[in-house]
């Protein structure tokens, strides 16, 4: 009875609610609207220059830098004495980002020992002895034994290089500040790659640092030709980033369309090389991978030197390769270190597992709804006698199997490795069986998700796998309502599209359709590399071969 | 590799290729048996000749207008106004044939797979992709034709291959069939099977080199002759004429016949597979072509934007046909005589008047 009062009294009677925190972003009544102006200040830096005054420059940058409260933010005084005189200068860096043993030893250390050379008696006599005396030139020349140093007029380059890992030395009476290249932050060494495996090839894959990256390359290519040009993306974060081409291969509009490109994106912060893909595609509508994303410094290197465009992020272990055609993403990084008749034939079964992950499905489904002539007598019957306790239609069988698969893949990425593979086991092993056994699906069905499932797998390219399940599923639902009619609607229409997609103006379907010259122009399918003469005719190279006729000259050689 | 819209030589090729194709996929054949018996491969032959002989023609007479087509040649002869007939008559041709084959195939697929399927569904379907590939341009649907053509026309090569095992040769006597009367003179009209000719007056200046239009009408038509050959004859010798005049596709026939083995028996469906990318390609140049006619004749700066009027235009002349029987007939007379009216009347003599006016205008200069 007390019970049935209580729930009465909580139901119906009036009580007052305990004050709760309560925190919305939207709606706080001290809204602040932010003006241009205000955007202005947090985002872009002023261009404004350097004063004289080290005080003022101490000033400007602890507010600039929000010292009070920024933690890693190093501001240190200190007085150098030059030329008999004493002058006040700071210096400043951000903790974790710089070497403080290079900081100590090689900036602090020569600037503020008690400098005791006399310019008259002392110094050596130059060639051309200035007889003014000028503190930037002397500093610069004497007392900072750095060998990458820079000296910068505005807060703007100043803020911009101390975010990337520098030290600015800033000294009274002279506006000017010195930038020295002290990068020392932690970052991950150089490991085998973690996505692109491959047996016979090189076995190190990009790391998050660009320099690092840019080294690799440079490395494999070993030539003065190979240019790597820097800029920055983001507004807030001045994400690094590297354009790198063969300058006596690559078409010269192909790299004034990546630049333009690159340096024409207005967005506040770039991350990773996979926003930049997105953000600099032709179709970005398109489903279909448009650029070639790879962490092998190998394959970049091999793309380079093919004529292409390679882009790398700052703090992205992926390279992004331009322009990217739809043969490249059936390529392996492993077909070039095979031989041609080992990789052709691995070529040759990615393209069936492509066309049984996006096609298979729909056409189980086509042939079991319409076309049930087309399988011989005795495959009918099992097919329908294994359907015969399934209680749903066939489709609603597929989609469920194909969502469970694409949800057990999902999770075997997201957990842990270990119990990635447990679930792996798990889904396709145990829910299968179960599923059969329940009757919720045929074990027809089963074999066709699984078949589908491993030529997915086949498929080299990370993001062409994600376009194909994509499409997969648009397959079954037209196979269902259409049959064959509709898969041929389906083809026809995708064709089209990708007939006229284009990657930074090279045909999708290149080089067949359309057919470019056939003397000279690559192929899906792989040539003895002694044949392989010419570079790719789509990519309009400033060189076209890449070989001479006879590149085995120990072999033919005209004695014999 | 620019964005130019004209077309190679391998892609006109198959552009004029694709509409034989489908001739041959629907009841040409069939017409061709029916009209002729057992002289249809003479009779197949006979016109395949004239048509190349009037091919020649055609293209000696298009010689002197460099980069013109019918309707530019039809200004120059007549003007404005003989231009717009021209262009209407054509528009109106092609929108016709267009709808005809549409609803042929369409009543065909609902005979055999979509029972319950009202018509009209599966003819929004047949018109769904081409409206697509036609916002593309013709850069895209040459490349789109040119993919499938080979696929094509190796899928009726190879229906003939495995359906020659069942070949009777006794079905091709007597040679002259129903007579010679039947076989060369009546069955001259049978020349409409290469209304793909209609295509060939527009063509030049779609082409990279116009230079190459000799080679290409000659080709085109030269192959498809062969095809519709190849077509005629095994039909005949496969099933007895008096079966070929069922309702259903005359070479659709000839699929179940195929045997591969025990494993694969009925294989009419693959078959029917490939004809439906080839009924795509046809409606998305018929719908090009239109588009084309109707810019040169109005002058309106995009065609494209009416894409969709003219599909509905297309699918609306496409329901207008009662059941399939009204179908066949305007395929087989309306068809077969407007076909012979104007590919091979009209635009003949306006070719030919064309040439004497510019003879006589060269004499004067």
């Amino acid at each position: 009875m007390k019970n049935f009062i209580n729930l009465l009294s909580n139901v119906f009677l009036y009580k007052k609610s305990n004050p709760t925190h309560d925190f919305s972003l939207f709606e706080s009544p001290n809204e602040h609207t932010p003006t241009p102006n205000d955007i202005n200040d947090t985002l872009a830096l002023p261009e404004e220059n350097i004063f004289p005054n080290i005080n003022d420059n101490l000033n400007y940058l602890k507010v600039r830098y929000n010292s009070m409260i920024n933690s890693d933010v190093i501001i240190r005084n200190f007085t150098l004495v030059a030329n008999n005189k004493k002058y006040n200068a700071l210096l400043v860096c951000i903790d974790g980002m710089v070497n403080s043993d290079l900081i100590n030893n090689f900036t602090l250390k020569p600037l503020m020992q008690k400098n005791k050379i006399s310019r008259k008696k002392n110094l050596p006599t130059n060639v051309k002895q200035n007889n003014k005396f000028n503190l930037e030139t002397y500093l610069f020349n004497t007392l900072i034994p750095q060998n990458s140093i820079t000296k910068v007029t505005t807060f703007k380059d100043l803020i911009s290089q101390v975010n990337e890992g520098c030290c600015a030395i800033l000294v009274d009476t002279i506006s000017v500040s010195f930038v020295i290249d002290v990068k020392g932050f932690s970052a991950r060494s150089i490991s085998a790659p973690n996505n692109e495996i491959i047996i016979r090839g090189s076995q190190e894959a990009f790391v998050e640092k660009i320099r690092t990256n840019t080294t690799m390359l440079r490395r494999i290519i070993n030539n003065e030709n190979l240019i790597i040009e820097n800029t920055s993306v983001g507004k807030i974060t001045h994400t690094q980033v590297a354009i790198c081409y063969m300058k006596n291969i690559t078409n010269n509009d192909l790299v004034a369309e990546v630049k333009y490109r690159v340096n024409n994106l207005d967005i506040d912060s770039l991350v990773s090389s996979g926003q930049l893909e997105q953000l600099i595609q032709d179709n970005p509508s398109s489903a279909f991978p448009q650029m070639i994303a790879t962490e092998r410094p190998d394959k970049t290197a091999e793309h380079i030197l093919n004529g292409r465009v390679a882009i790398l992020v700052n703090g992205s272990p992926y390279a992004l390769i331009a322009p990217g055609i739809l043969i490249d993403y059936l390529s392996s990084p492993e077909d070039i270190n095979l031989k041609n008749q080992y990789s052709n034939l691995l070529k040759f079964l990615r393209i069936l597992a492509t066309l049984i992950t996006l096609l298979l499905p729909a056409i189980y489904i086509s042939t079991v709804t319409f076309h049930s002539e087309l399988l011989p007598t005795e495959l009918l019957f099992t097919i329908a006698a294994s359907r015969n306790s399934v209680p749903f239609p066939v489709i609603f069988e597929i989609l469920l199997m194909e969502i469970s698969f694409e949800l057990i893949r999902e999770a075997g990425l997201r957990v842990p490795t270990p119990l990635g593979t447990t679930i792996g086991i798990v889904g396709a092993l145990i829910l299968g069986e179960a599923a059969v056994s329940a009757s919720l699906v045929s074990p027809i069905l089963i074999i066709i998700v699984a078949i589908t499932g491993i030529c997915s797998f086949a498929i080299p390219d990370f993001s062409l796998s994600f376009a194909l399940r994509i499409f997969r599923f648009v397959y079954i639902i037209l196979g269902y309502m259409l049959g064959f009619l509709g898969l041929a609607l389906g083809l026809f229409i995708q064709l089209a599209i990708l007939s006229n997609l284009k990657s930074f103006g090279v045909p999708y379907l290149a080089p067949y359709i359309p057919t470019t010259n056939k003397s000279n122009s690559i192929s899906y399918f792989l040539k003895p590399i002694w044949k392989d003469e010419y570079r790719p005719d789509f990519l309009n190279t400033k060189r076209k071969k890449q070989e001479p006729e006879i590149s085995l000259k120990w072999k033919y050689t005209k004695g014999k | 590799m620019g964005n130019i819209e004209k077309l190679n030589k391998f892609e006109a090729i198959c552009l004029i290729l694709v509409i034989i194709i489908n001739q041959i996929i629907l009841n040409l054949p069939n017409s061709i048996l029916v009209s002729t018996g057992s002289s249809s491969p003479l009779n197949t032959i006979y016109i395949s000749l004239i048509a190349i002989i009037f091919t020649f023609i055609v293209c000696k007479l298009f010689k002197k207008f460099t980069d013109k087509d019918l309707l530019d040649i039809s200004h120059f002869l007549g003007g404005k106004i003989l231009k717009t007939i021209i262009g209407i008559l054509y528009i109106i041709f092609f929108t016709f044939i267009t709808s005809i084959l549409l609803r042929y195939f369409s009543e065909t697929l609902k005979s055999i797979y979509f029972k319950d399927a009202p018509i009209i569904f599966i003819l929004l379907v047949f018109l769904v992709p081409p409206v697509i590939i036609n916002k593309f341009g013709l850069n895209i649907i040459s490349k789109v034709i040119l993919f499938f053509v080979p696929t094509l026309l190796i899928s009726l090569l190879f229906l003939i291959y495995t359906t020659a095992s069942s070949f009777d040769t006794s079905q091709i006597f007597p040679v002259l069939g129903y007579g010679v009367n039947e076989t060369f003179f009546a069955g001259l009209s049978n020349i409409f099977a290469f209304g793909g000719l209609a295509y060939i007056y527009f063509l030049k200046p779609l082409l990279k080199s116009p230079n190459e239009f000799k080679k290409i009408s000659i080709i085109s038509i030269a192959v498809s002759s062969l095809f519709l050959f190849l077509s005629v004859t095994s039909l005949l010798m496969v099933l007895p004429f008096i079966v070929s005049t069922d309702e259903t596709l005359s070479i659709y026939l000839l699929t179940k016949t195929v045997e591969l083995g025990r494993f694969l028996q009925r294989i009419d469906a693959v078959f029917i597979f490939f004809w439906i990318f080839a009924t795509l390609c046809y409606t998305s140049v018929n719908i090009f072509y239109i588009l084309n006619i109707l810019k040169k004749t109005t002058n309106i700066q995009n065609p494209q934007v009416m894409t969709y009027c003219l599909s509905a235009i297309i699918l609306s002349a496409a329901l207008l046909p009662k059941d399939i029987a009204e179908v066949k007939f305007l395929e087989a007379i309306i068809y077969k005589y407007s076909t012979i009216i104007l590919v091979f009347g009209i635009s003949f003599f306006i070719l030919l008047f064309a040439n004497i006016k510019h003879k006589k205008l060269c004499v004067r200069t």
